[in-house]
């Protein structure tokens, strides 16, 4: 599905009807925190989208590209493990909390 | 370090549960991933009894990877911090041992760090695929590669059906589109998806799972319920169960719909939320959003938080689990840079750990809500005393106390409100915040019919300080007018004796009935139906006032029995039901049934009892072996009615039916029976029988039962002491005197307009004969004269219209002899079972004449019961006999007489025409067909005025085919 180049975009648009304007069937917005009101009244939306629907709307609203995900995107698959760090039964996960040691009896 | 991948996820989860087996339990989840991936879970905490659960997900769309590390991470960390007796730090926020050792030993904290294990790999592998959300599931693709998969956080059962649930413009994340670009496909059906199913076997799994966090990605957010539309806290009824409230959910800033939750829910969800906020706060200053998701995120359908706190409210079998949902990290950075991702853990991980120390007694906080914001008294007779409760649900461990001040009525009128039950209702400190539940009790007085009156109740809470103003509303109606059918038998077997010296079952018949006429209100309707092997209406349900009580009583006097008559009990109950089914005007119906014999035609009562929806009581003339009233006694213990049987009559039994009749008839009335003792008056003696009337009493009637009513003078006495007789009462309002052939009866609506107004306490009934119209009485036709010399026998009867209701039953286990009765009784006022201020017990008669007297325990608020084995075959009479006090101390009785019966061959299955077994035998009407073709037979039969072409037709209708020649 994503053969083409994803960008992460910050959109503004100066109230609700101008967002319902736009492409919502082509802005994946998922678990994106959805569409905010400012202050000043206008409308900011963070979506992912392809390149060419960025481009469509840039012509009725502001659009700021936050990242080309998909070249995040393959840089992070690198980060991911490979093989099983935790092979054998005694390998286990260590948490990332500091373990603040007491005296108190238990 | 670095992110993990789905072979890692799942061996972390094992090999944690490996290391720290006191501490974890394995969970394996029962449903296999497209790709034939077993997830597991882990369940964290010390050994113990049950207690509260935090059931933590994470994984479900796929690109969201941290939230795996998350979850692996935090269970890491409680696991080596409680077994090192240490506390935990997260940059800024740290936990004591002592909190770390609380949440491992007083909660259970379930982890399920990787729902979704096909998609992340697919977003960890594949190029060009790292931002995949759904699972792998290609059933619903057609073959496209990019149409493959479906929202597992859309696929929960929570308004699956989203195009009929909302609003066509709803503001929702959600589609029915496989292909649609965004990748928010919902699934084929709720829960078609196995990550899905494992979510919800997990919550069935741990039914004590009271809180639920589903980690995701990447907003920056605490979300709590709900999600298909803002929240509102005041309409219980506009909720996502309704159907009235399809498609108008969803749309924001609207009032059309908005979901209900709870207040106390709410407070509880929001402070949760705070704390958690706080926590993560506290770690490297991060602030994350808090709100509903509606408000704070966007509209969905179909998922996990929803449907997790949806449950109970589907199944209220089910527990109240709070739902959230984490979106970690800024908007859009669903896979940051791993240094980053690791300061994510810690924030996310203080969060959890803040709500873990906090879970137990719901955050300590004291969350009520209203759960009646209003009270209404709709449609109460007048007269009569109806309560309501105003109930609030508490969730803490506190002691709460709640207070009312008396009602204030809004509206001018005579309407009374009050709180029955006193003004104040406690709850004891708990050892957890379960849902406990408060009702403060308020009454209302109804005045007269057609009153409609307001007020409100005020009531305080302790220690929120919080004062809740109820409104109320009430309305009166008159009360209910009763439309009842006689069904009287008249099958051949009524010119039998019975019992009574000189009289047939018909003349007892002729004696007894008249009394349930004589007794009813003159706005309730009477109809009669008579009946054998065929039943036939003589007269339409007419009101008494109408010319019905006159009717009913010349039909009564007229009704003859045929001598070839069969018995059909079903046709009688058909055409009475068809009688009362025509009857209009009246709000409630009855039928009433006498019979002297068991089922012997065709209709049967199984043949119809699926078409009665009327109350049906009976009275059984003979013995248990004669009536085989098994259909009938299941018939009305099934219609709110019950069965009285009179067993072999003597000649001490002359007022015994009309008794029967006169409770059948307070029962079709919804009468109580204050008292009904008997006696015999003689000439210079008077009997001051005492009753006692409570302010729960509205309306009463005494009635003196008697074969010679008209011998003794009968007279009432307030508690005053004024007397009041039949002169009197013609002068008077509100009470009158009626007299009939065999009952004479005053008619009392509380107060009595004498002295100071007479109504609660103690009355009398004075009764005395005078000497002439003794001699008189002894002088009678068919009097047995020696007999009749202990004076005039009568029955006196109390009957109520109260709040005070006695309701008793009696269940056999069989109808053999040896089978176990459970004696049964429910006292209540004003429709509330109150406890401990009253008794029963309950004469038993066995059929030797043995008595026995059962003390009936109480086995809850107002349940009454004992069990007694009946051993001998007969009848066995019941008199149950309450006593006790009002709510507000004064005295009351309360009787009722029921019967059970057994006898051998009693659990035979009663006849039905679906039974090719039922009826008579073929050789029995070969017989019949055989005599009746005898010219001698036929010729004697017509000697003894026997109608043989009745006869013929009566056989014939019975034996059918089995012997045309009887026709």
């Amino acid at each position: 599905m994503a053969t083409k180049k994803t960008l992460h975009v910050r959109i503004e648009v100066a109230d609700r009807r101008a967002l319902r304007a736009l492409p919502l069937d082509r802005l994946d917005v998922g678990c994106m925190g959805g569409a905010r009101e400012t202050e000043d009244g206008t409308i900011v939306l963070h979506a992912l989208a392809p390149e060419d629907v960025v481009d469509g709307i840039r012509k009725t609203a502001r659009v700021d590209v936050v990242a080309d995900m998909s070249k995040a995107g393959r840089e992070r698959q690198k980060e991911v493990g490979k093989g099983n760090r935790f092979a054998g039964a005694d390998r286990v996960p260590r948490g990332l909390g500091k373990k603040i040691r007491t005296e108190r009896p238990r | 370090m670095s992110y993990l991948n789905i072979g890692e996820v799942d061996a972390a989860v094992l090999n944690l549960a490996a290391q720290y087996p006191a501490l974890t339990q394995l969970v394996t989840l029962p449903h296999q991933s497209f790709e034939g991936r077993t997830s597991h879970a882990l369940r964290i905490g010390t050994a113990g009894g049950p207690r509260d659960t935090v059931m933590l997900i994470g994984g479900q769309h796929a690109r969201e990877w941290g939230s795996c590390e998350i979850l692996v991470y935090f269970a890491a960390d409680l696991l080596e911090a409680y077994e090192a007796n240490a506390g935990l730090a997260y940059g800024g926020k740290t936990f004591t041992a002592a909190q770390v050792e609380a949440v491992l030993e007083g909660l259970h904290v379930v982890v399920f760090p990787l729902v979704n294990p096909d998609g992340r790999r697919w977003s960890q592998e594949e190029p060009g695929e790292e931002l995949w959300r759904r699972n792998r599931n290609p059933a619903n693709s057609g073959g496209d590669p990019s149409c493959i998969g479906v929202d597992v956080n859309r696929n929960y059962d929570f308004l699956f059906d989203f195009t009929n649930k909302l609003d066509p413009n709803a503001n929702v994340v959600v589609s029915d589109d496989p292909c649609n670009s965004v990748q928010i496909y919902h699934g084929p059906s709720a829960a078609s998806e196995p990550e899905t199913r494992n979510v919800a076997w997990l919550l069935d799994a741990f039914p004590t799972t009271r809180w639920f966090f589903d980690v995701h990605s990447a907003a920056g957010m605490i979300l709590h319920n709900w999600g298909d539309d803002e929240n509102q806290t005041t309409d219980p009824d506009m909720n996502f169960r309704n159907p009235d409230f399809d498609g108008v959910r969803g749309v924001e800033f609207d009032t059309a719909y908005k979901e209900y939750i709870p207040s106390g829910d709410l407070q509880i969800q929001a402070v949760a939320a705070s704390r958690m906020q706080a926590a993560i706060t506290a770690v490297r200053g991060k602030v994350y959003q808090v709100g509903s998701s509606f408000d704070v995120l966007y509209g969905t359908t179909g998922s996990s938080k929803d449907y997790a706190y949806s449950r109970h409210l589907v199944d209220p079998s089910k527990p109240k689990t709070f739902g959230y949902t984490i979106e970690w990290g800024d908007p859009g950075e669903f896979q940051p840079l791993w240094p980053e991702m690791e300061l994510i853990i810690q924030d996310v991980s203080a969060g959890l750990l803040e709500l873990c120390v906090a879970a137990p007694c719901a955050l300590g906080l004291v969350a009520v809500t209203l759960d009646t914001p209003s009270l209404q008294f709709l449609d109460v007779p007048a007269g009569e005393e109806a309560v309501r409760a105003a109930v609030f649900t508490v969730q803490s461990c506190e002691a709460v106390t709640f207070t009312a001040q008396p009602p204030v009525e809004t509206s001018p009128g005579p309407a009374t409100f009050g709180l029955p039950l006193g003004a104040v209702e406690s709850l004891p400190p708990a050892p957890d915040a379960s849902p406990r539940q408060v009702r403060v009790w308020v009454s209302y007085q109804a005045p007269s019919p057609n009153d409609n009156s307001t007020a409100t109740v005020t009531i305080h809470c302790d220690p929120t300080g919080e004062d809740y103003v109820i409104p109320i509303t009430a309305n009166t109606i008159q009360q209910p007018q009763v439309a009842s059918v006689l069904s009287l038998d008249k099958s051949g077997s009524m010119l039998a004796a019975s019992g009574i010296p000189g009289k047939t079952r018909n003349d007892v018949l002729h004696d007894a009935a008249p009394v349930y006429v004589d007794l009813l209100p003159d706005d309730h309707g009477i109809g009669i139906v008579a009946f054998d092997h065929d039943a036939a209406p003589l007269m339409p349900v007419t009101e008494v006032s109408a010319g019905g009580g006159g009717d009913a009583l010349m039909h009564i006097s007229s009704h003859e029995p045929n001598p070839a008559g069969f018995t059909a009990i079903g046709d009688a109950v058909e055409k009475a039901h068809e009688s009362l089914t025509d009857a209009a005007g009246f709000a409630l119906r009855a039928s009433v049934i006498f019979t002297d014999g068991h089922e012997t035609a065709a209709k049967y009562i199984d043949d119809v009892d699926h078409l009665i929806d009327e109350r049906v009581f009976a009275l059984g003339l003979g013995t248990a072996q004669e009536l085989n009233p098994v259909a009938l006694n299941r018939l009305v213990n099934e219609r709110e009615g019950y069965l009285l049987l009179t067993g072999d009559l003597t000649g001490d039994d002359e007022l015994r039916v009309e008794k029967y009749f006169a409770q059948i008839q307070a029962g079709v009335s919804n009468e109580e029976i204050v008292v009904d003792p008997a006696g015999a008056v003689r000439p210079g003696h008077v009997h001051r029988i005492p009753f006692v009337i409570t302010e729960a009493d509205r309306f009463a009637k005494v009635l003196l039962l008697s074969p010679a009513p008209w011998a003794i003078d009968f007279a009432l006495e307030t508690p005053a002491g004024d007397v009041v007789d039949a002169g009197a009462a013609a002068s008077l309002p509100a009470i009158d005197f009626k007299t009939g052939e065999r009952v004479h009866l005053f008619r009392m609506t509380f107060p009595v307009p004498v002295g100071a107004g007479a109504a609660h306490g103690r009355w009398h009934a004075l009764l005395s004969v005078n000497e002439d119209v003794f001699e008189k009485y002894l002088s009678g036709k068919r009097r047995n004269r020696a007999a009749a010399r202990h004076g005039v026998p009568y029955s006196l009867n109390v009957h109520a219209l109260s709040g005070v209701r006695l309701r008793a039953s009696v269940a056999q286990s069989s109808y053999e002899p040896g089978a176990l009765l459970r004696v049964r009784a429910l006292l209540t006022e004003s429709g509330l079972p109150v406890a401990g201020r009253r008794h029963v017990s309950a004469d038993l008669t066995r059929p030797d004449g043995t008595t026995k007297t059962l003390t009936l325990d109480e086995i809850e608020d107002g349940v009454f019961e004992a069990e007694v084995v009946a051993s001998l075959p007969g009848i066995y009479p019941i008199r149950y006999r309450a006593a006790g006090t009002t709510r507000r101390g004064n005295p009351f009785t309360r009787e009722q007489l029921r019967t059970a019966a057994v006898w051998r061959g009693g659990d035979r299955e009663p006849p039905s025409s679906s039974d090719p077994g039922t009826g008579p035998r073929p050789g029995w009407c070969a017989l019949a067909e055989c005599l009746l073709s005898n010219e001698g037979v036929v010729e004697w039969l017509e000697r003894q005025k026997v109608d043989v072409p009745e006869l013929r037709r009566c056989l014939a209708e019975e034996c059918g085919d089995r012997s045309p020649g009887i026709k």
